[in-house]
C-alpha cells in the first residue's frame, strides 16, 4: 500500500468550485475565424464569406463547431479560475461542448468560467489532480450560446 | 525499405497542409431514414507540421509538444503530436458534413486517449474519423441522432473517441 500523501489541492483551490469568474468579452472577429478555418482545412464558404452564408440561409457567417478553443487565446479577456500551481504537466484529457444557440461572426459574447470539479488521485508517478473547468458563453441578451467542460489532468 | 508515399487523389494545397477533398453529401439525411448502425462518411486528414503551427497560431496553444521535436523527444515521443482540439475539429467536421449544417449540432465530446503524429514523407500518416449512428430518439420537440465517433491514427487504432448529438429534420 502507498502511504497517504499530503493533499496538493489547497482549501483555496476547493473554494473555487462552483464560483463563476467575472465575464470576459469576446468579439467573434471574421479574421480569427478565417485563420482557424485555414489551419484545419475547413473550406465551406458559409464560414468565410457573408454572401455565401446569406445564400445558404444563415443571417451571418456561423461559427465552426471546433472554433471555440480559438477565442481563449492569450491576451483575451477571459478570466480563468486561479487554481494552485500543482504539477508540472497539464494534459487535456477530454472536452464536452453543448451548442445551445447559434452564434455568428460579429457577435460579442460574454464568457464566464468556473471550476466544476477537482479531484486528487494517486498516480503511478505521484499525485494526480483531475480538474473539470466549465466555460459558458452568453450572447448580448444573456442567453447561453455554448457551454464547454474541459477535463484536465495535472501530473 | 520501400518508401511508399500514399498516392491519394490529393487535391489539397501543394504544401500538404490542406484537406483531401471529400464529396459533399448529396443531401442531408432525414431523421426517419436514419437507423442505429448506419455509418457516416469517413473523413481523412493529412496533418503536416505546418498544419500544427497554423493551428497553434489560430488558437494560441503554443505547448511545445505540438511543434518542437526536441520537446517531444524529452517527453519520450518519437515526433510532435496533434493538438486535442485539432482532432476535435476533425470530429466536428465529419459530423457536420453528414448533418448538412453546423447548426444541427447539439453537442460534441471527445476524449484524448492516445497521441497522433503528423504526416512525414518518411512516415505517411493520416488522421481518420469514422462515425456510426448509436441512438435515434425524440426529445423536447427535436428529432435527435447520436453518432459515436472514432478518431483513428493511420493504423486504425482509436486515439480519440467521441460522441455527437445532431438534430435532423
Amino acid at each position: 500500500m502507498i502511504a497517504p500523501q499530503p493533499s496538493v489541492v489547497t482549501d483555496a483551490d476547493r473554494a473555487l468550485v462552483g464560483v463563476d469568474t467575472e465575464p470576459g468579452y469576446h468579439l467573434i472577429e471574421a479574421g480569427m475565424v478565417r485563420r482557424f478555418c485555414e489551419a484545419v482545412g475547413l473550406h465551406d464558404p458559409i464560414y468565410l464569406d457573408a454572401a455565401a452564408a446569406h445564400a445558404a440561409g444563415y443571417p451571418e457567417r456561423p461559427i465552426p463547431a471546433g472554433f471555440w478553443c480559438a477565442i481563449q487565446v492569450p491576451g483575451s479577456e477571459l478570466q480563468r479560475p486561479r487554481l494552485g500551481g500543482f504539477g508540472t504537466r497539464n494534459m487535456n484529457a477530454g472536452t464536452e461542448f453543448d451548442y445551445l444557440k447559434p452564434a455568428y461572426v460579429g457577435q460579442t459574447l460574454a464568457c464566464t468560467a468556473r471550476v466544476a470539479d477537482i479531484r486528487e488521485r494517486a498516480g503511478r508517478t505521484g499525485p494526480m489532480v483531475i480538474t473539470v473547468l466549465e466555460y459558458t458563453w452568453r450572447d448580448e441578451a444573456g442567453h447561453a450560446v455554448t457551454r464547454a467542460r474541459l477535463t484536465g489532468v495535472r501530473l | 525499405m520501400a518508401r511508399r508515399s500514399r498516392a491519394r487523389s490529393d487535391q489539397g494545397k501543394a504544401d500538404g497542409s490542406a484537406a483531401l477533398a471529400e464529396a459533399p453529401p448529396a443531401r442531408p439525411p432525414r431523421w426517419d431514414e436514419v437507423e442505429v448502425g448506419m455509418a457516416i462518411p469517413e473523413l481523412r486528414r493529412r496533418v503536416t507540421p505546418r498544419t500544427l503551427v497554423e493551428f497553434a497560431g489560430a488558437t494560441g496553444d503554443f505547448f511545445e509538444l505540438h511543434y518542437d521535436r526536441d520537446a517531444a523527444a524529452q517527453a519520450g515521443l518519437p515526433d510532435v503530436i496533434l493538438h486535442g482540439y485539432l482532432k476535435k475539429a476533425f470530429l466536428a467536421e465529419a459530423v457536420v458534413n453528414w448533418a448538412g449544417s453546423p447548426q444541427r449540432l447539439r453537442s460534441l465530446s471527445a476524449s484524448y486517449r492516445g497521441v497522433d503524429m503528423p504526416w512525414r514523407e518518411s512516415a505517411p500518416r493520416e488522421f481518420v474519423v469514422r462515425g456510426t449512428v448509436s441512438r435515434v430518439w425524440e426529445e423536447g420537440g427535436e428529432k435527435l441522432v447520436e453518432v459515436s465517433l472514432e478518431g483513428c491514427d493511420q493504423t486504425g487504432a482509436v486515439t480519440t473517441p467521441g460522441k455527437a448529438v445532431v438534430a435532423l429534420g
